[in-house]
């Protein structure tokens, strides 16, 4: 057995994973880590009880019910006079014992009165920061939608009013970069295994986000661009030395030639495009994929009833949730070969792609159990 | 049918007890089976309180409570199989465990000292003997619990395994370096063995304790001493989910209570397909435990608690497979609410 690993272990970094992870497993599903307890009012109470309770430690003379009672008189006499002397010496100590506690029952006023006026103010900046953004809106739009144009491409710039509320949006609800990024390595074998990535068949990621996939291929040395419309996001990737594009996905496509990618993904994408805009987006993921290419999909999964009974609608920009059969279907149709729909099984080792057809929806938890999301990976013939 | 289910409440202490007979009280609701459950307070001391609490139960006549006449009582602690029922089935979760097993330890050194104690003694063992025996059926929760009951009381019973609550909830993840151990911080669960041989321990491994009770501020100071601070965490009481999220994550489980009668944390490990280290007298663990398949079983010492962990470490996939064995190993025992009600209203 050798033992030269002398790293220390890191006991916060591993708590805090695990918290978040709970926070995020929660009944309900909320990936809001402000609602993982920082602290604990009633167990800092509780001690601070457990503390007052021994402030007056050895004042009274104990039962002493073992020794019969003639003993037990003598016992208690010298036990008296003992508490006596020793009182006597420890006053000091037991004002300072209990003086320190009243301080720290103050100190806990004194904070619940501050952190109250503090959020009072937050309120009100947030009042304040609200009508401002609105004011903008109004200005913005009497100003003429002119000169400006996107960065990569040549149609006019939709309004970035609205991007960095939406970066919020991402933030509390899709979970930290690191979580998605570990949710995203499950794809990793099958992009490998289609040569995607290598020299003259990059990957190419739509919506990519905080660049969490893009991060992900280039630390594996693959070949890989995004395109989100969102500002912000594009900033994001930059700021990783990610390339990354500022634009609409179907002009980018548009301006992709024929069979010139190796992969094309989406991930958590198509829920928010109308019908005839998915079908649009397939058959140019087809016309730009060489032979052999591939397409992986990934979005929130209608077979969930927490995902389809309110979890989806999180995102007011969603429009519906997918059915994987109608997913796979739809992409076959379009003349992608091998389609088909995968579920994320978590129960085993991180993430497992398990072909939705082999799920057994029997009783009524399995609707509950299946993974949120689901995956369609097909393939150009 | 009316089935009542009586126990004691010891208040302001909460543990695997309440999880049982909420557990059974679900089940058999789930069946239709009109159900509630019926407590007195106990008091383990002084002594005398034992006795009173004895006396209690003794006069306690279940047959029709209020007018409802009630078609069964299924009791769960001492004393509460004292009551008076023609049809009362016993499913023991523990006897008074200070005057049986734990009598010849450190434990019930108090109790054994004193005269008072040693009349206590005699005279529990002669009343459960004699209670038990007016039981319709009786089953245990454990086959630790039968044993003793074999040993003390010389009347025979039939073990009956529950699951832990929110069984279907458990899950696995990829291990992080740190070793689990939840339950109350008492001196029968001996938290501070895994304490101490956390000072021994050579890999870079962590711990985690949570729970919360009578020993957290002797444990603290164990750890302070032991200059464990910044490997040993002493977590206080932890929500359910970031219970499950810490059995999902933990290289392994460490589980060595004194003689512990049934035990969740073993079958919880194992739902979560975590291997699980145990010690040679850790009763009820030893089960579901198989040295060297599902987990580890060592002396009670730390050095060998130690050796055990970092085993552990090294080996990771080894440690993998166990944890994998004793997940297949827990669906094999078939253990479900739905059996234990079958035989229980048989």
């Amino acid at each position: 057995m050798s033992h030269s690993d002398e790293r220390p272990v890191d006991v916060e970094t591993i708590m805090t994973r695990i918290r978040q992870e709970a926070a995020r497993r929660a009944v309900g599903g909320g990936a809001t880590p402000s609602r993982a307890p920082a602290f604990n009012r009633a167990e800092l109470f509780q001690t601070l009880n457990r503390a007052e309770q021994n402030a007056r430690v050895g004042t009274r003379v104990p039962e002493m019910n073992r020794f019969n009672r003639r003993v037990r008189w003598l016992a208690r006499a010298v036990a008296r006079t003992m508490i006596y002397l020793t009182q006597v010496i420890t006053t000091p100590q037991r004002m300072f014992n209990q003086s320190v506690i009243q301080a720290l029952h103050l100190t806990v006023r004194l904070q619940d009165q501050q952190i109250e006026r503090l959020e009072r103010s937050l309120a009100e900046v947030a009042r304040g920061l609200c009508f401002q953004q609105r004011e903008m809106e109004r200005l913005a739009a009497g100003v003429p939608a002119a000169a400006e144009t996107s960065a990569c491409g040549n149609s006019p710039a939709p309004s970035h009013l609205l991007d960095p509320l939406y970066v919020a949006f991402e933030d509390h609800f899709r979970g930290t970069p690191q979580d998605v990024r570990r949710s995203l390595e499950v794809y990793l074998p099958l992009i490998s295994e289609s040569g995607a990535g290598k020299p003259g068949r990059p990957v190419m990621d739509l919506g990519c986000g905080r660049g969490e996939w893009l991060a992900l291929l280039a630390e594996n040395g693959l070949q890989a661009s995004g395109v989100d419309s969102n500002r912000l996001m594009v900033q994001a990737c930059s700021e990783q030395g990610l390339t990354a594009c500022e634009g609409d996905l179907f002009d980018q496509l548009g301006q992709t030639a024929d069979e010139s990618l190796g992969a094309v993904t989406a991930f958590h994408l198509v829920e928010h495009l109308s019908f005839d805009n998915l079908v649009r987006l397939l058959d140019e993921m087809l016309r730009v994929l060489r032979p052999g290419g591939l397409v992986i999909v990934e979005t929130p999964n209608a077979r969930n009833l927490l995902v389809s009974g309110g979890d989806f609608y999180r995102d007011p920009t969603h429009r519906n949730p997918l059915h994987p059969d109608s997913l796979a279907m739809l992409a076959r149709s379009r003349g992608f070969a091998r389609a088909e729909a995968y579920f994320l099984d978590v129960e085993v080792e991180g993430r497992r792609l398990q072909p939705a057809g082999e799920y057994r929806f029997e009783k009524l938890m399995d609707y509950v159990r299946v993974s949120r999301d689901f995956a369609l990976v097909g393939y150009r013939p | 049918m009316k089935v009542a289910i009586a126990t004691v409440q010891v208040p302001f202490i909460r543990g695997g007890a309440d999880n049982l007979t909420m557990g059974l009280r679900d089940a058999l609701a789930e069946r239709g089976v009109e159900t509630d459950v019926v407590t007195l307070p106990f008091r383990f001391h002084p002594p005398a309180e034992v006795l009173r609490s004895m006396q209690a139960w003794r006069l306690e006549d279940f047959t029709r409570l209020n007018g409802v006449a009630v078609d069964r009582v299924i009791c769960l602690t001492f004393p509460s199989f004292y009551l008076r029922h023609p049809h009362k089935v016993v499913w023991l979760l523990h006897q008074h465990r200070a005057v049986y097993e734990l009598w010849d330890t450190p434990y019930a050194e108090d109790l054994r000292r004193s005269t008072q104690g040693q009349e206590l003694r005699r005279h529990i063992l002669a009343q459960d003997t004699r209670h038990l025996r007016s039981c319709r059926r009786v089953y245990t929760i454990a086959r630790e619990v039968s044993r003793r009951m074999r040993r003390f009381n010389a009347v025979d019973s039939t073990p009956l395994y529950h699951p832990p609550r929110f069984a279907e909830r458990f899950y696995s993840a990829p291990a992080e370096p740190f070793i689990f151990f939840p339950s109350r911080l008492e001196a029968l669960k001996r938290q501070d063995l895994l304490v101490r041989a956390m000072a021994h321990v050579k890999a870079p491994v962590a711990a985690f304790i949570a729970g919360d009770g009578g020993c957290r501020g002797e444990l603290d100071r164990l750890v302070e001493r032991l200059g464990l601070r910044r490997r040993v965490r002493l977590m206080g009481r932890i929500g359910h989910d970031e219970l499950l999220a810490c059995y999902a994550r933990c290289r392994a489980v460490f589980f060595g209570p004194y003689r512990e009668d049934y035990g969740y944390v073993t079958l919880e490990a194992m739902l979560s397909a975590k291997p699980v280290i145990t010690c040679e007298d850790s009763g009820g663990s030893l089960e579901f435990v198989r040295h060297g398949r599902t987990g580890l079983v060592v002396p009670p010492i730390p050095e060998k608690v130690a050796e055990a962990i970092d085993t552990m470490h090294f080996n990771p996939a080894e440690a993998e497979e166990m944890g994998r064995a004793g997940m297949a190993r827990y669906r094999e025992l078939g253990i479900s609410w739905q059996r234990v009600v079958e035989e229980l209203l048989s």
